[in-house]
């Protein structure tokens, strides 16, 4: 007896240990949380850049999100947020900015040391987006990327005032841009695919030109010679009924996948014929020659029984 | 008297028959052998317009891009129109003397042209192509031995090089067979009796 209740209380112990490990606190509902960008590629700060902060998803006080509006319209899913999710939610969200021309809630210019400050603004999950800084003979594009707000540290601590450095990309300022696009299904060779799509390339968010990708051009398109100096992006205009539209993007090579969730069509019951009717050829030859035998051979009697009549 | 005359009618019915038969079976055989030839030269002719629109697909790209089926497998294989018939690329199979385009979508129609894919595709190492039992098509397809080369070009220049590893016989009603296993390529065409399909499967190696 005395053994189970031991057994008993090691095993409260344990689970109670364990629990308060995985607790979560909650963080503090009521402390204002900021966010800044400091932008000094290759170490020179980016003076007078505009960054804008869209408002993705609300967050809980256990760190839980639900995405807000516009973007809710949207399939992010941030169930799973890993570092993986996230970049292809940023190429994601850099599309649906580019396409809907979504209106930013936040926006403001770098000082000279490359710095901006978004103070007192709610909490929440927020993509961070700039414009391009020429410096050293060079475009620095940043690319989007999602803040938490406030930011959950390795500690479990809650960190209400975050601070960002923004990747970027970079290319010389005299190189003209090549950016290329290809359209991927994922909807099982549905029969209702349409025979094509509109792709939108923007220039500063403003249309440069319109492309439709399709079988003729194996679903593929590549603008070159574009300005070196200009921010491009690409989205996809009038995604068909019932698809979404995933974008992913590595060194402007956009990839856009339209998803549907279909059964695929039913394939042919059996393995197709692939063969000439060659079975009648010997059937037909050998009844021929043993019929054309058999008359010879009674045509031959009767000839001899004629002769000896 | 009559009795001969009957047995003689009788004879030369018989014969006649018999030739007419024979002489069926010699239609046939033409008729099969004019629709093998004619299935050759449709594929010869749509052959060469392939690889010259594979060539120029080639030119147009940059040798030292990277093609984008690697990023994305999933891509659909892009086709060049020939005629206003899709083409995913040709096959080759240096050991029986074959280069043959190869349709996109087999329909019974388009196998009589040239060969077709059934399923899958080249990038996603799950394809099947299909093709007629015609000597000039996939009828020698049962004399491939295990280590035979085959080589198939994209319809923008990329190659891939597949190894024969196996070849079986299946009956019609197999097709879950026919797609079952991991097998990068796979060909298959009707046994001259037309009653079951010899499949070859190949897999993939690198250059």
């Amino acid at each position: 007896m005395k053994k189970v209740i031991t057994l008993i209380l090691c095993l409260v112990l344990v689970l109670g240990t364990m629990a308060s490990a995985f607790a979560i606190d909650p963080r503090d509902t009521s402390a204002k949380t900021s966010l800044t960008v400091s932008f000094a590629p290759e170490d020179t700060p980016a003076e007078g850049v505009e960054f804008r902060l869209y408002y993705v998803a609300n967050v809980d006080e256990f760190c839980n999100m639900t995405v807000a509006a516009p973007f809710s319209s949207y399939p992010i899913d941030l169930s799973k947020p890993t570092a993986d999710t996230y970049r292809e939610l940023e190429a994601l969200i850099t599309g649906y900015i580019a396409a809907d021309n979504l209106s930013a809630n936040y926006t403001a210019v770098t000082d000279e040391n490359g710095v901006v400050t978004f103070a007192d603004i709610p909490a929440g999950l927020y993509f961070v987006a700039g414009d391009n800084f020429e410096a050293n003979r060079k475009i620095y594009e940043p690319t989007g990327s999602l803040v938490c707000l406030p930011n959950r540290l390795e500690d479990e601590s809650w960190q209400y005032d975050v601070t960002v450095n923004p990747k970027f990309e970079s290319r010389p300022d005299s190189e003209p841009v090549e950016i290329s696009v290809l359209k991927v299904w994922d909807d099982n060779n549905s029969d209702k695919r349409p025979e094509s799509v509109t792709v939108v390339l923007y220039e500063n968010g403003d249309t440069y030109d319109t492309v439709t990708l399709s079988k003729d051009n194996n679903w593929q398109y590549k603008w070159e010679g574009l300005y070196a100096k200009s921010q491009w992006s690409i989205a996809e205009k009038d995604i068909p009924d019932g698809y979404t539209a995933t974008y992913e993007s590595q060194n402007y090579r956009v990839v856009i996948t339209n998803t549907k969730k279909t059964t695929p069509p039913p394939g042919p019951p059996d393995i197709p014929q692939t063969g000439l009717l060659w079975w009648p050829v010997p059937i037909l030859a050998g009844a021929g020659l043993l019929l054309f035998i058999i008359g010879w051979s009674k045509n031959m009697k009767t000839k001899r029984k004629n002769g000896k009549a | 008297m009559e009795k001969l005359k009957r047995k003689k009618r009788n004879s030369i019915i018989f014969m006649l028959t018999g030739l007419l038969l024979i002489a069926a079976a010699l239609v046939i055989t033409w008729l099969n052998m004019w629709e093998q030839r004619s299935a050759g030269v449709y594929s010869d002719y749509a052959r060469d317009k392939v690889v010259n629109a594979i060539n120029d697909e080639r030119e147009k790209t940059d040798p030292d891009d990277e093609p984008p089926y690697i990023r994305n497998p999933d891509m659909e294989m892009p086709v060049v129109t020939v005629d206003g018939m899709d083409y995913i690329g040709v096959l080759s199979v240096p050991v029986l003397g074959l280069e043959l385009p190869i349709l996109s979508e087999w329909s019974y129609p388009n196998l009589k042209k040239t060969p077709c894919r059934f399923s899958g595709s080249a990038y996603l190492d799950d394809l099947i192509l299909l093709g007629h039992n015609y000597t000039t098509h996939f009828g020698k397809l049962r004399r491939l031995k295990q280590g035979d080369m085959l080589i198939f070009t994209d319809a923008v220049g990329n190659k891939f090089n597949y190894e024969v590893v196996d070849q079986e016989i299946l009956e019609p009603t197999m097709i879950k067979d026919l797609k079952a296993g991991d097998w990068d390529l796979t060909l298959f065409t009707c046994t001259l009796g037309g009653r079951t399909r010899v499949t070859v499967r190949c897999d993939r190696i690198e250059d």
